[in-house]
């Protein structure tokens, strides 16, 4: 309270007003903001303008219209992709959610050995290409061929499978499996910086571990964990690579693949009005989100544990409950990692994909490794390594421009800059990828943007605003403002106490942080196809392309070699994460 | 065949030129004699004088004029980008590179990624000509479906190729010369023999109505060759789309060019219906292929130069050699599939092997498709039944 007086007091007088109250004349942060926001504004009118337009841009016969919009909406087939795009969302959410978070709370708040281990496993899943996993489960659970499907109906003597991965549900499961690293970085920084105080009270008063957990953690969580649900429901709306290998060869459309089916008309033109026009309803999804997530940091102040007074995150000691946790871990593991990665291998060594069995087995062969187009594999892995330096890097100094300025200043825009930081992510990726390329190719044609990488950074850039903002956010929230108060009262500038208070406090998540958006970069396929010309082509984009081709074996040979190649980024990780264990222990002691 | 060809200029050596030369007198022969045994009448443009087509080293005057204006300007690399497998891909990529600088004397590079479907890349090509941008595949490739609605959009260069050889007859050319034949795809049903007993193979589409196939059966997500079968007497639009209403209770799921090895792995027991070089393309795998006694049709594959094509010289020099004899050999080597219709194509012979009379087939060509403009419609109807399960 007399810290709040204090800030109050040095709020009011001018030349001595510390960070919070630092009233440039522009405050340089804005010098982040402003050409971020110019960039998202320019994507989406473009996108809104051609959500009009009917016919190619550029030739005569565009005109404007509205019929976009009525053909959409009196679709009733869209409104059943997107009922089903809702269904697999929510259900990857609550898969990932599982997996990510309790991993977590695992790795961060118990004594699990092995924390670094398992950042590094979780990190794995990012290099493995999500329609391998796909195309594995159709293997495991498909009602006709699926491994695991025979073998349940010999079982029970059933005619049809019990299980299937051809539903949306199924669909929901892998595409959860597959984001569950995701929720796992998403919580783990929240679970990190929690104050032990209010466990250690009510273990004190007799509360079982259990207890603790569902009164205490889970409620001091929940920004976080609304958060990372947010973000990973928008990644999986637009998410192509699972609903084209298991979904679209089933008949069962979502968003990404119904854009997919009408992304060219039948004059065999691009047709980006009608895509367009979908894409509004996605905005609106969006704005939705955001407002629900502002709700949710206004109330942040609740949920603020890391202050100037004595913290040190503790441990809970599991005991026997370690052999439940590796289980759990271990399953984990197995179906999304291990599993996926073993199926790359089989793939990798046989001419024609098919279920293991003698004959197959008899058929493998390093065919498929000497068959790689080593000069297409270079050129994609320069132009990929390109954007895995670039987009992190921008992509994290903007996202601490908004997150500073929502977080921690008392702007008025606060609220609008956290939407426009959101906004971004919730709408498709392919969405901006369009309007990415109409304005490069139709209004920026003296710069030599369209077909090159810098494009692509520029649109992942926008994209991935929303994890570093959600990152940076949670670090920052959990830092409470006295810590900065005190600097000011002692009489330090505003850059000061940000270099000497604030940056080492947030370091963890901004290495994090940028780590893991040079590794989605390296992942991401949908805008990456969309922007291709032969001389941007992504490593992703060299796979896809490879495996959409029917050469699933020299896909997976690529995707193995990659992985071979990204051993030392893994390395590195793991010997950060290891840091990050260590320093996470010398914090405190474990209490039952 | 050596020749004293300068590999930095592309210039061709004397004694080339005499071999040369000595080729194109005895193509000037041989015209002479078989001037009167039948095939198309010339158009009234000069047709170049015609060696045997499986001479692969005759260069006519029209093809060198091109050698050499593609020197002039600095046209060292092909750009080319296709679907993955098509044209043989990566493999068939190298092997059309050493074809053409043999036959040309120069030492072109090209520069093959795998793109996009040839839908796809359409849509692209049509959007950089639109901005007038140079596009991202020096030469175009795609069936009737796909040129036909860009026939008089500007998309594409017009140009005499029946003047670059012999072997490009005037009716291989699409209206507005806008692109040249180089092989055929024959449509048929895909089956995985595992799954599919002898007894059972389908030898009309009808019997893929057969009620053991329910939920086994696959088809495409933009009804492939459904729509081009209305064109045959058996059937009609609105047969069609009574019988896709009926196969679409059959079929489980959708398959996208390239994914027949879905059919492969046990996934779906057949495919209705797909391109029949795909088995050939999949040889030794658990594959067959059927062609229905009443829906045999072969679609024509073109390549064409889009007009913002960055090297549009050794664009058009690249489609006169895939037409070649040696093109036509490698294209089959890698690809599986040549243009029937020319001397030597091993497709014909497949076809006489498999006991299926080329008269009986409908050969569908953009000529063809332009005078049925109705086909889009059809086209869209039966994509939207397949997708949509019949609307039901």
């Amino acid at each position: 309270m007399q810290a709040r007086a204090l800030t109050g007091a040095v709020a009011d007088s001018g030349p001595a007003a510390g960070i919070l109250q630092w009233r440039p004349k522009i405050h340089p942060l804005w010098a982040l903001i402003v050409p971020t926001v110019a960039i998202i504004l320019g994507l989406l009118y473009s996108v809104f303008w051609l959500s009009f337009l009917q016919g190619l841009p550029g030739t005569a016969q565009a005109h404007f219209t509205i019929d976009n919009y009525i053909s959409i909406y009196a679709d009733a087939f869209a409104l059943t992709a997107l009922k089903n795009t809702l269904g697999f969302s929510l259900s990857a959410v609550a898969v990932a959610l599982l997996f990510g978070t309790v991993t977590a709370w695992l790795t961060e708040r118990t004594d699990l050995p092995g924390k670094a281990a398992i950042y590094t496993l979780m990190t794995l899943s990012l290099l493995l290409p999500g329609f391998f996993t796909a195309m594995g489960w159709l293997f495991l659970l498909h009602p006709r061929i699926g491994i695991v499907s025979q073998w349940l109906m010999r079982l029970t003597g059933l005619t049809e499978a019990p299980l299937s991965i051809t539903t949306v549900a199924g669909m929901g499961w892998v595409q959860g499996l597959n984001l569950a690293s995701l929720a796992f970085v998403l919580t783990a920084a929240s679970f990190r910086s929690m104050d032990p105080t209010l466990e250690e009270a009510a273990r004190a008063n007799g509360a079982r571990p259990f207890h603790v957990v569902r009164r205490i953690v889970l409620p001091l969580m929940t920004p976080g964990i609304v958060a990372a649900a947010m973000y990973i429901f928008t990644i999986a709306l637009a998410s192509f690579d699972v609903p084209a290998i298991i979904g679209l060869s089933n008949r069962i459309y979502t968003f990404s693949t119904y854009v997919y089916s009408k992304k060219v008309s039948a004059d065999g033109l691009p047709q980006y009005g009608g895509i367009a026009a979908m894409s509004s309803m996605m905005v609106l999804v969006a704005i939705l989100i955001s407002y629900l997530y502002g709700r949710v940091i206004k109330r942040a102040d609740r949920y603020q544990v890391v202050t100037g007074k004595g913290y040190r995150p503790d441990r809970t000691r599991l005991g026997r409950r370690a052999i439940l946790a590796w289980l759990f871990v271990g399953a984990y593991v197995a179906m999304a990692k291990v599993f996926p990665l073993l199926l790359l291998i089989w793939a990798a060594g046989l001419r024609f994909f098919q279920p293991p069995s003698a004959q197959a087995f008899s058929q493998l062969s390093w065919q498929n490794f000497r068959g790689m187009p080593l000069d297409l594999v270079l050129k994609g892995a320069t132009n990929t390594a390109q954007l895995m330096i670039a987009v992190p890097t921008l992509a994290i100094l903007a996202s601490f421009g908004f997150s500073w300025m929502i977080v921690r200043s008392r702007s008025r825009l606060r609220v609008l800059l956290d939407f426009f930081a959101f906004l971004p992510h919730a709408v498709p990726g392919l969405i901006f990828g369009v309007g990415a390329m109409f304005v490069a190719l139709f209004l920026l044609k003296g710069l030599p943007l369209y077909g090159s990488v810098t494009l692509i950074a520029i649109v992942y850039v926008v994209q991935h605003l929303s994890f570093g903002t959600r990152l940076l956010n949670t670090s920052l929230l959990q830092i409470h403002r006295d810590l900065e108060e005190a600097a000011v009262i002692s009489g330090a500038s505003g850059l000061r106490t940000a270099r000497k208070i604030l940056a080492p406090l947030v370091r963890p998540a901004i290495l994090n942080g940028w780590v893991w958006l040079a590794l989605i970069s390296y992942r991401e396929l949908t805008v990456a196809t969309l922007l291709f010309t032969p001389r941007n082509i992504t490593l992703p984009t060299v796979v896809w392309n490879v495996w959409s081709s029917g050469n699933y074996g020299v896909a997976a040979a690529i995707s193995l070699v990659l992985l071979s190649c990204l051993m030392p980024l893994i390395l590195i990780y793991y010997i950060v994460g290891r840091r990050t264990a260590a320093s996470s222990a010398a914090r405190g002691p474990a209490r039952i | 065949m050596s020749s004293t060809v300068d590999r930095r200029s592309g210039r061709i050596g004397r004694r080339s030129f005499l071999e040369r030369g000595t080729l194109g007198m005895l193509a000037t022969v041989a015209a002479v004699l078989t001037a009167g045994c039948g095939g198309s009448s010339s158009p009234s443009s000069a047709r170049p004088s015609a060696a045997s087509s499986s001479s692969g080293a005759y260069v006519s005057e029209e093809a060198r004029k091109l050698v050499s204006a593609a020197a002039s300007k600095g046209e060292t690399t092909l750009t080319l980008s296709w679907s993955g497998n098509t044209l043989g891909g990566v493999e068939g990529y190298r092997k059309f590179e050493a074809v053409f600088n043999s036959m040309y004397g120069t030492n072109m590079k090209i520069d093959f990624t795998p793109g996009p479907s040839m839908t796809d890349m359409m849509a692209k090509v049509s959007q950089e000509v639109a901005a007038g941008r140079a596009t991202s595949t020096d030469v175009l490739i795609g069936t009737d479906s796909h040129y036909v609605p860009i026939l008089d959009r500007g998309v594409l260069e017009g140009y005499d190729y029946a003047t670059l050889s012999p072997w490009i007859r005037p009716d291989m050319v699409a209206p507005n010369q806008i692109g040249v034949e180089i092989y055929g795809t024959t449509a048929g049903v895909l089956y995985n023999p595992g799954l599919v007993p002898e007894s059972a193979v389908p030898h009309k589409l009808a019997d893929t109505l057969d009620p053991r196939w329910k939920g086994k059966i696959a088809s495409s997500p933009d009804a492939a060759y459904l729509d081009i079968v209305t064109l045959r007497p058996e059937w009609g639009p609105e047969k069609m789309k009574a019988f896709v209403t009926s196969l679409t209770d059959q079929v489980a799921g959708l398959l996208r060019v390239g994914e027949e090895t879905r059919i492969v792995s046990g996934e779906f027991a057949m495919l209705v219906m797909g391109n029949t070089h795909s088995v050939t393309d999949l040889k030794g795998a658990q594959i067959k292929v059927v062609i229905p006694t009443d829906a045999g049709v072969t679609r024509f594959v073109y390549l064409g130069v889009p007009r913002t094509a960055a090297h549009p010289n050794l664009a058009k020099l690249f489609i006169n050699m895939i037409l070649s004899a040696d093109g036509q050999r490698i294209l089959y080597d890698v690809y599986s599939t040549d243009h029937y219709e020319l001397p030597g194509s091993r497709s014909a012979e497949d076809l006489k092997a498999q006991g299926i009379d080329k008269s009986q087939m409908l050969a569908v060509n953009i000529q063809l498709v332009a005078q049925h403009p109705e086909l889009k419609q059809v086209n869209q109807d039966l994509s939207r039944i397949l997708r949509e399960k019949g609307g039901k």
